[in-house]
């Protein structure tokens, strides 16, 4: 036994600030770099910065611990997981439906980072200095076959890092983690130090008292920090499969948690400021930052670093960090979908090969146009937050003090959560996603008024997606019990990690 | 910049900053202790 629990020490995390390194690699997206500091600095700067801020600290961490815990308890993908802690094989479902949409994710995110790829090539040739912004990034996001090749490569880089297993995602996140801070750390030195970079600055920290009782501030900063940080696509249960039982599972959340809040400051801190000392008026530069997430990295900031002296070094940090957050956000993505063939026993290669070639044909369309790629955008958005719900669901049912008290606060614990921890995963994080999805489909009629639509940002389209991830889910949802290993779980202690061969 | 600005943006960059560096130093003690 003792043997076994050796060998098994080198399939999972070396250590525990490791671990919570690559959970901090893994959590940071290109939504921590392009879309939180334009999100501020729209919805109250100050104000959106502090609600961002308590609703991390007081909802998504405190349910991000009790992932983590599936995660280690389970030893198993996210159906297996599922199944395993809330104890039924019907509950297999839940995890298949949070694995279906990390598919979908990867499928259309791995977009993302071809555009930015391609973007950081552009700026390395000036290749977009005296072009029209607009135009460019319209030929680059639609019926690019340059763009196409990328995502190809991505994909088979993702498959590659999935098939070589968590030794792999230790050694990428050495390297990615210190070059993202890095790059950001660098345009973040310039760009505050630029005249009239303070403007922007106050835009991002000032507030009015009366903004913090806006429904809309604090729905925003929600969203952020959902989409963000990564409650319900199933990471820190991924990561928690492979951690060793010995390791603190609190302390390992709050640093991811605090690390994506700290990249997220950091970005727009480097932003912000950046936009505003390069804009000729306040106007022009609230115009710059409501042209969404696309709109701001391609279209603006490109035309801000083409401005800046400087610029290009600029650019080229700028986009060296959007690859280093969205690849290792990849990487992650690419761990919870291969977890369930493991669990199969399905062998590496085959896994990776069939992940591979699902995501290259799931995602091609994205791949291929913009219209698709909004799309699925939205619809896995809304899935994150129902994935989120499902995992508030399996601790509840679980029992939230019955895990606080026997897995969260053990004696290798350093941060002891006290009784509020339950009341904030079962009762005002639930309240809090389901408030967010409300919203969300309002907002959505008034971008697509034909609202049965299934091809628009629209309900039609969730029901059509969602409803058919969920269908998928239930008809294999026996198969998928009955492929996945045994239950590790005896529902008071951790199991030792698990080969992962 | 405003007085409340600096003092938001000293606020929350320590909060997150110093908490961040903060918890990883917990962490590696924790790994000393639990190993």
């Amino acid at each position: 036994m003792e043997k076994k629990v050796e060998k098994n020490k080198s399939t999972g995390f070396s250590s525990p600030l490791i671990m919570a390194f690559c959970l901090i690699a893994g959590s940071v997206g290109t939504g921590n770099i392009w879309r939180f500091p334009r999100v501020a600095a729209t919805n109250g700067g100050g104000a959106f910065v502090i609600a961002y801020v308590i609703i991390m600290l007081f909802a998504i961490i405190p349910l991000m611990m009790g992932e983590h815990v599936i995660g280690r308890a389970t030893r198993r993908g996210l159906p297996g997981a599922f199944r395993d802690f809330i104890g039924t094989p019907k509950s297999t479902w839940f995890g298949s439906f949070v694995w279906v949409i990390v598919f979908m994710t990867i499928s259309y995110y791995t977009v993302v980072i071809s555009w930015v790829v391609y973007y950081l090539g552009l700026t390395i040739t000036n290749g977009y200095v005296g072009v029209d912004k607009v135009e460019l990034f319209n030929s680059v996001s639609n019926g690019n076959i340059t763009i196409v090749l990328i995502f190809i490569a991505l994909q088979a880089l993702g498959a590659y890092m999935a098939y070589k297993g968590v030794k792999a995602i230790e050694k990428s996140t050495k390297v990615i983690l210190p070059i993202l801070f890095l790059s950001l750390i660098g345009i973040a030195i310039r760009t505050v130090t630029l005249p009239g970079a303070s403007l922007g600055l106050n835009y991002l920290f000032d507030f009015k008292v009366q903004e913090l009782f806006k429904s809309k501030v604090w729905l925003e900063a929600l969203t952020q920090t959902v989409w963000s940080a990564g409650p319900g696509w199933g990471i820190c249960i991924a990561y928690g499969v492979y951690a060793q039982r010995k390791s603190d599972i609190s302390l390992s959340t709050t640093v991811q948690g605090f690390g994506d809040m700290g990249v997220a400051l950091l970005s727009g801190v480097a932003i912000i400021p950046a936009i505003f000392a390069m804009s000729v008026s306040t106007e022009e530069a609230m115009s710059l930052l409501s042209s969404g997430n696309n709109g701001l990295a391609f279209v603006a900031l490109t035309g801000v670093f083409e401005r800046m002296q400087g610029g290009q070094l600029m650019g080229v940090l700028f986009f060296v960090a959007l690859i280093m957050a969205g690849f290792s956000s990849l990487i992650a993505m690419y761990a919870i979908i291969y977890q369930p063939f493991n669990d199969a026993k399905i062998s590496k290669q085959k896994s990776a090969i069939g992940l591979f070639l699902t995501t290259v044909l799931l995602g091609a369309p994205s791949a291929w146009s913009i219209k698709f790629f909004d799309n699925q955008d939205f619809v896995v958005g809304m899935g994150m937050v129902i994935g989120a719900i499902f995992s508030s669901y399996a601790i509840t049912r679980f029992g939230a003090e019955k895990l606080r008290v026997k897995l969260l606060n053990n004696e290798h614990s350093g941060l002891s959560m006290g009784k509020w921890w339950n009341v904030s995963v079962s009762i005002l994080f639930p309240i809090l996603a389901v408030a967010m999805l409300i919203w969300w489909l309002i907002l959505s009629f008034g971008w697509s008024p034909d609202w049965w639509n299934p091809f628009g940002l629209s309900i039609g389209t969730l029901v059509l997606q969602l409803g058919g991830a969920s269908i998928v889910a239930l008809l294999i949802n026996t198969r998928i019990s009955n492929a996945t290993g045994p239950k590790l779980f005896n529902g008071s202690e951790f199991p030792p990690v698990q080969d992962n061969e | 910049m405003t007085a409340k600005a600096i003092i938001t943006m000293i606020v929350v960059l320590g909060l997150v900053w110093g908490g961040l560096i903060l918890a990883i130093i917990r962490l590696q003690k924790m790994k000393v202790a639990n190993s």
